[in-house]
């Protein structure tokens, strides 16, 4: 199952306030829930589509190219959600200092858990998550918004030849460790 | 990215399938009206920075440029060029005057000049670059182009000089690979030509005037030229701007629009200065200057320690200021440095710039 947005005809035209309600129309769902990808919460997600569309509508007399918008829209939302997972990290990193043990690493799952899960859904998202952030980044924009190596390069700001790289190590890991997870080590890369 | 089913890999199927079933397991409550109400709630006119997006303003004091000039502006070298030297004390307007006090900080005769931009504005759309000077860590080359590279290395961290949260900054992928430089060119190669339409076209050149002020000011030899070398094989920086033309630092009669209003070169950001001594201030302001008004607050609890106002001489283009701060007792601490927009001229909004610095 793919998850398309609707496209957006002829943002040119439109006004800010109107290109507003057009985005969200069109893409409101969808970016939420790609945010939701990344951050794994729905009021941060929904917070980070919000905010990026609010920037978006006060730079719209700015926008060079608006037809560029949803592009634009996806490179804040994907960078915002970044910013959310960084941010968890330090603060997880200090509660470890501190000698508390953050939820996220109280909660990891035991080997018997993560064999009995390997063939599902479940499964494949903590293997996913495990991947390094530019390969995670690249596998959900492929497999959950579709997108082109080109349009995933625009909006992670790298390169295609990079974009076809990450995807093909993420996949090969993936594929290393969901038929095999034995191999899973736990290690977060 | 779509494969006739008999074709797609059972792993990729499976992610597929994995993310849609977890992106729909939420459904996105319906927050068009809120969303037009904090649409409507937002200032329309320039706010007062927080203190991160400041502190990146101070970071970069001298980063941002309206416009990045061809090189035949390059050899309109002005007497005030402040780019003679890597110390703020070798040219005309980049020197403060000798402040009557008895505090005693200076910068390392090592210390390196940044130049990044800095925006002020809630929209992000004007960016001006600001100054800071740095010390070099200790062991670190000496040689022209790794002080160079190490400059605009620091001028790009993102936690320092842009920690703002949620979109990438300008000169995103533009890492500094290599910098050589001959007698009549510095040549900086890039990781990647940076990402076109992320930003407007004025943060775009505001960050070519970042890597060229920068390299120009490290290097004291005048307005040497900078080109660029695209490590990715590309040919034009945010795919506007040749990469192998040559660059030059603006005019300094060029400079409204394209520096800050504000820039405190002492203290530098993140200087630790020694307890019990009077904190010196200078800095330069864009002249003709209003008076300058100034805020230090200690981070902790962001408590106000003191405040004052200040004003800049008469010299053009940019006049320095200076003004004492009592000791300190240990901490670290934010200075505000603030002007008033030029009435009638955007090109000199309002703006406050922050550095922070820390006593021991």
């Amino acid at each position: 199952m793919s998850v398309v947005a609707r496209p957006v005809t002829d943002l040119g035209s439109l006004s800010a306030d109107q290109a507003l309600e057009a985005l969200y129309a069109s893409h409101w769902t969808a970016m939420v829930r790609l945010a939701w990808l990344f951050v794994h919460d729905q009021g941060v997600a929904e917070d980070i589509v919000a905010d990026a569309l609010v920037r978006l509508h006060q730079r719209w007399g700015h926008l060079d190219d608006k037809d560029m918008a949803v592009g634009y829209l996806r490179r804040s939302v994907v960078n915002a959600a970044r910013s959310v997972i960084r941010h968890r990290t330090v603060e997880a990193n200090y509660l470890a200092r501190a000698g508390t043990r953050a939820e996220a690493t109280a909660t990891a799952p035991s080997a018997e858990k993560l064999a009995l899960d390997q063939v599902g859904n479940a499964a494949i998202l903590r293997e996913l998550d495990r991947l390094p952030r530019r390969q995670r980044e690249v596998l959900v924009l492929r497999y959950y918004s579709d997108l082109s190596e080109a349009q995933i390069a625009d909006t992670l700001g790298i390169a295609p030849g990079s974009v076809k790289a990450h995807a093909h190590r993420g996949l090969a890991t993936l594929r290393a460790t969901l038929t095999n997870p034995a191999r899973s080590t736990g290690e977060e890369t | 990215m779509d494969h006739p089913p008999a074709q797609r890999d059972p792993v990729e199927e499976a992610l597929r399938a994995a993310l849609a079933a977890d992106a729909t397991s939420i459904t996105p409550a319906e927050r068009l009206a809120a969303i037009q109400d904090q649409v409507r709630m937002q200032p329309a006119a320039p706010r007062r920075a927080t203190r991160w997006l400041s502190l990146a303003a101070a970071a970069a004091v001298v980063g941002v440029v309206g416009s990045v000039a061809a090189v035949d502006l390059w050899r309109d070298a002005h007497p005030s060029d402040p780019l003679a030297s890597t110390t703020i004390s070798a040219s005309t307007p980049s020197e403060p005057p000798a402040t009557p006090t008895t505090s005693a900080q200076t910068l390392s005769p090592s210390a390196l000049p940044v130049y990044f931009p800095a925006t002020n504005d809630t929209d992000m759309q004007t960016w001006l670059l600001t100054r800071t000077f740095i010390t070099p860590a200790a062991g670190a080359a000496t040689d022209p182009a790794s002080r160079i590279n190490a400059a605009l290395t620091w001028a790009m961290r993102s936690d320092v000089v842009y920690p703002v949260a949620d979109l990438a900054p300008p000169w995103h992928g533009m890492d500094v690979k290599q910098v050589n430089i001959a007698d009549d060119l510095i040549t900086i190669t890039l990781a990647s030509g940076g990402t076109a339409n992320l930003w407007s076209e004025q943060a775009e050149r505001s960050v070519i005037a970042m890597f060229v002020w920068t390299a120009q000011a490290v290097l004291g030899r005048g307005r040497v030229p900078v080109t660029f070398v695209l490590a990715d094989g590309g040919r034009a920086l945010f795919d506007r701007f040749p990469a192998a033309d040559r660059y030059d630092r603006e005019a300094s009669d060029q400079l409204t629009g394209v520096v800050a209003p504000v820039w405190i070169d002492l203290p530098g950001i993140d200087q630790v200065l020694s307890a019990g001594k009077a904190i010196s201030v200078r800095g330069l302001a864009l002249a003709p200057s209003s008076p300058l008004s100034w805020q230090l607050r200690r981070a902790q609890g962001m408590t106000e320690v003191a405040t004052g106002s200040t004003t800049a001489d008469e010299a053009r283009p940019q006049a320095a200021f200076a003004f004492t701060v009592d000791a300190l007792p240990e901490g670290t601490y934010y200075l505000t440095v603030s002007a008033a927009g030029r009435a009638g001229n955007p090109q000199v909004p309002a703006w406050e710039t922050v550095t922070l610095f820390r006593v021991r």
